[in-house]
């Protein structure tokens, strides 16, 4: 006995399923051609179980199928898309960063406080020839003054592109904690997809594209566990464990206002960031934006010691004793300025050196000579330490934008890699289209043909 | 290796924007005609950019306190240089009070006025003020430093000084401060050879007919005269050091300039060349990438 007339029937409808299901897939894959983070899928189309045939022919084939909807991916790039995601984010953000800096404290464009440090200097040289001239006093103290409005300028802005880098961290937190989330989900759904035998390559798609946003915000250090999911997690802390997603809390720093402390939900500890846009935002904003402050404060400090030294020790106009007022007044560069006293009372300068004598001007000679002299804070002068922060400031501006370049080079480099493996080629799925289009035709007609004897058969025998 | 399609429009836009870069940097250099916009532009000649313009206004500022002191010294030397002419006069009155054959008292009595006139000129140009300060009254500029005292026969007995022996400076260099003044005791009180005290000896010697006196007024008359001259002389070296050191000043700032000029400024002929060249190589770019994208595929043809 051999197998039933009607296998053929099977065999045809088992083909023409195939084929459909090959062509969906071949749709599919045009469909999202211009999709960076598709992966184009392949149906693999296998010849089908065969059937046991109890007469002495053997196993029959049973026609063809499709046993799996495979996508194509390069791994091994894909663990190292989410590392250099996260080079070239922090990367990437800490080249504008440092751009925006080195605006801000550019003394090269000869608006800066060195300018107004030399018209001080200038002012008191003027006053030395003529001590008791109440304008040129005024002129010294305008000129002071406006050392202390540039000074205090820089610092406000600093602190405002600290605020900004601070602002960007916890933003970047937030769609951390929600790409957590969306993860864990994902896990939770393709691992089910895969317990039931499916292929949830889209899913896996939007999962690795998940992978690399969060890769470019903190950076991640992947795992892939048996059961299909990715265990994800920053800095030795876990992120995403299976279908949970991890949390990072924003609190106010109570000795930093108006910057933000980050810390995980589960045990309190800091957050650290190991890569990617947060890093940069926290090395913006703890190493290179607050290095820029804390020179600025050196300097008024320096500013501050320097010219109250000289001012205890001259003599106010017509004064007899020394001193008197103080000349600056700060604790660091966010609040320099010239002493109220001073400020309204231009004959308490002490522009002389000596009791009771209004053509003395050897102390403002002096206080214009301090200009040419290294303070010891500084260890140089007050222009060579600003000329040399300048320098320092476009180097590693310049620095970020090389290093922004290479990791774009790694990053072209992957791309082309993942688009060797993943990307969908027009004219292969056009190729494709063609063969399943006339094997499905094919198929109808060895229907067509099977139908044919049948029908043959029936009006022969039966009727 | 496998090129898919699809990825060659993301890699060419990101070529095309990449080329735009340099089109951009010399757009900028030609615009403001300086290579440094940015200390990351060049950031060792940042530096010294920032240098030799604090230097630039440094170097004014000296010029400008040199041009004070000069002033100031030219204006001490022409008073001391008229003083010198009117002791040169009463040096006159007393050899004339000396020739006694054609002396009367009444020849006597006008030299002595003449002398006597002498002094009130000689104390008036030392109280000289310039710019409302007094020249030689050392630090006490508001003071006028020569006070006349009269005795009971309303003539002159005494100047008394006034002033202080105070030296104020002025910056012309780091670290090279310049005298501005001279104090007036030193110059017209100098013990033995003071100006007033020599003319006022020799009125009173003329007016009594005492030759012994006149001889020792002489003696001070012309030790005073050399006093003057003396001082004359050392503002008239200083005015010449002064000349050399703004002759200096002038020199560094041109040379300052030139320096600033080789950081700063843009090579105008060579940015304008690597304007062009960027911008070929954009558009050879943009030209490629519009070919690219019409490339058909099978697609098309089926």
């Amino acid at each position: 006995m051999g197998m039933s007339e009607f296998a053929g029937y099977g065999i045809g409808g088992k083909m023409l399923n195939a084929m459909q299901l090959g062509m969906d897939v071949t749709g599919h894959n045009i469909a999202n051609a211009a999709n960076p983070a598709y992966s184009q899928q392949v149906a693999t189309v296998k010849a089908a179980r065969p059937l046991m045939d109890v007469g002495d022919v053997g196993y029959i084939g049973g026609g063809s199928e499709v046993t799996g909807i495979d996508r194509m991916r390069d791994t091994y790039a894909d663990i190292h898309r989410v590392s250099v995601h996260g080079d070239l984010g922090r990367a990437d953000s800490l080249l504008q960063g440092l751009d925006q800096v080195q605006r801000v404290v550019n003394e090269a464009d000869g608006h800066g406080v060195s300018k107004a440090l030399d018209a001080l200097t200038s002012a008191f040289e003027s006053l030395a020839a003529k001590p008791d001239d109440l304008s040129l006093r005024q002129g010294v103290l305008d000129a002071a003054s406006s050392v202390a409005t540039h000074v205090q300028q820089r610092d406000s802005d600093l602190a405002q592109l600290q605020r900004q880098s601070d602002r960007e961290a916890s933003d970047g937190l937030i769609e951390v904690n929600q790409i957590a989330q969306a993860v864990a989900k994902l896990n939770a759904q393709i691992s089910n997809a895969i317990a039931l035998g499916q292929h949830p390559n889209d899913l896996m798609d939007e999962r690795q594209s998940q992978l690399e946003k969060l890769g470019s915000l903190a950076g991640a250090e992947t795992t892939n566990m048996d059961n299909g999911m990715v265990n994800v997690s920053v800095n030795g802390h876990w992120l995403v464990d299976q279908d949970r997603g991890a949390e990072i809390v924003t609190a106010r720093d109570p000795q930093r206002p108006g910057l933000s402390l980050f810390t995980w939900k589960d045990n309190g500890q800091a957050f650290t960031p190991s890569s990617g846009k947060v890093l940069a935002a926290f090395e913006l904003r703890d190493r290179d934006i607050q290095g820029e402050r804390d020179k600025l404060s050196t300097l008024a400090l320096a500013l501050r010691d320097d010219y109250n030294g000289l001012q205890a020790k001259g003599y106010a106009l017509n004064a007899t004793k020394q001193g008197g007022t103080a000349f600056f007044k700060a604790t660091g560069a966010s609040d320099l300025q010239v002493d109220p006293t001073l400020a309204g009372d231009p004959k308490a300068l002490a522009a002389a050196s000596t009791p009771g004598a209004p053509g003395d001007g050897n102390q403002a000679v002096a206080f214009a000579g301090l200009a040419g002299q290294a303070n010891q804070g500084l260890g140089d002068t007050y222009t060579g330490a600003l000329s040399t922060w300048t320098s320092e400031v476009g180097a590693n501006a310049a620095l970020a934008q090389q290093q922004r370049d290479t990791e774009q080079a790694s990053m072209d480099q992957l791309d082309k890699l993942t688009a060797a493996a993943s990307g969908v080629d027009l004219n292969q799925q056009a190729l494709q289209l063609s063969q399943y289009q006339e094997a499905y035709e094919a198929g109808t007609k060895y229907i067509q043909t099977i139908d044919k004897m049948m029908q043959a058969l029936l009006n022969e025998v039966v009727a | 290796m496998r090129i898919a399609a699809n990825e060659i429009p993301i890699h060419m836009t990101a070529n095309v924007q990449e080329s735009l870069r340099p089109v951009q940097s010399a757009s900028q250099q030609l615009s403001t005609g300086k290579r440094v916009n940015m200390p990351s532009d060049d950031p060792l000649a940042a530096g010294k950019i920032v240098d030799v313009h604090s230097e630039l206004s440094r170097d004014d500022s000296y010029l400008q306190s040199a041009d004070t002191v000069d002033a100031q010294l030219a204006m001490s030397a022409s008073i001391l240089g008229r003083v010198h002419t009117l002791m040169v006069k009463a040096q006159n009155y007393a050899i004339e009070g000396l020739n006694q054959s054609t002396e009367s008292p009444v020849d006597r009595a006008t030299l002595a006025a003449s002398v006597d006139a002498v002094l009130q000129q000689t104390v008036a140009l030392a109280n000289t003020r310039h710019q409302g300060e007094s020249l030689f009254a050392g630090f006490q500029t508001q003071a006028t430093p020569f006070d006349m005292v009269s005795g009971q026969d309303g003539a002159v007995q005494k100047v008394e000084y006034k002033g202080d022996e105070g030296v104020n400076h002025a910056l012309v260099g780091d670290q090279m401060a310049f005298a501005l003044n001279l104090p007036g005791d030193a110059v017209f009180q100098s013990p033995g050879a003071s100006v007033f005290d020599s003319l006022i000896e020799l009125r009173n010697a003329l007016n009594q007919g005492d030759e012994r006196a006149l001889d020792g007024a002489l003696d001070q008359v012309q030790a005073a005269m050399g006093v003057v001259s003396m001082a004359q002389a050392h503002a008239g070296s200083l005015e010449k050091a002064l000349e050399t050191r703004k002759d200096a000043l002038g020199a560094l700032e041109s040379n300052l300039h030139e320096n600033l000029s080789t950081n700063e400024d843009a090579d105008m002929a060579k940015t304008a060349a690597d304007y062009q060249q960027a911008l070929n190589v954009y558009n050879a770019g943009i030209q490629s990438t519009a070919m690219i994208s019409k490339l058909p595929t099978v697609i098309n043809y089926l």
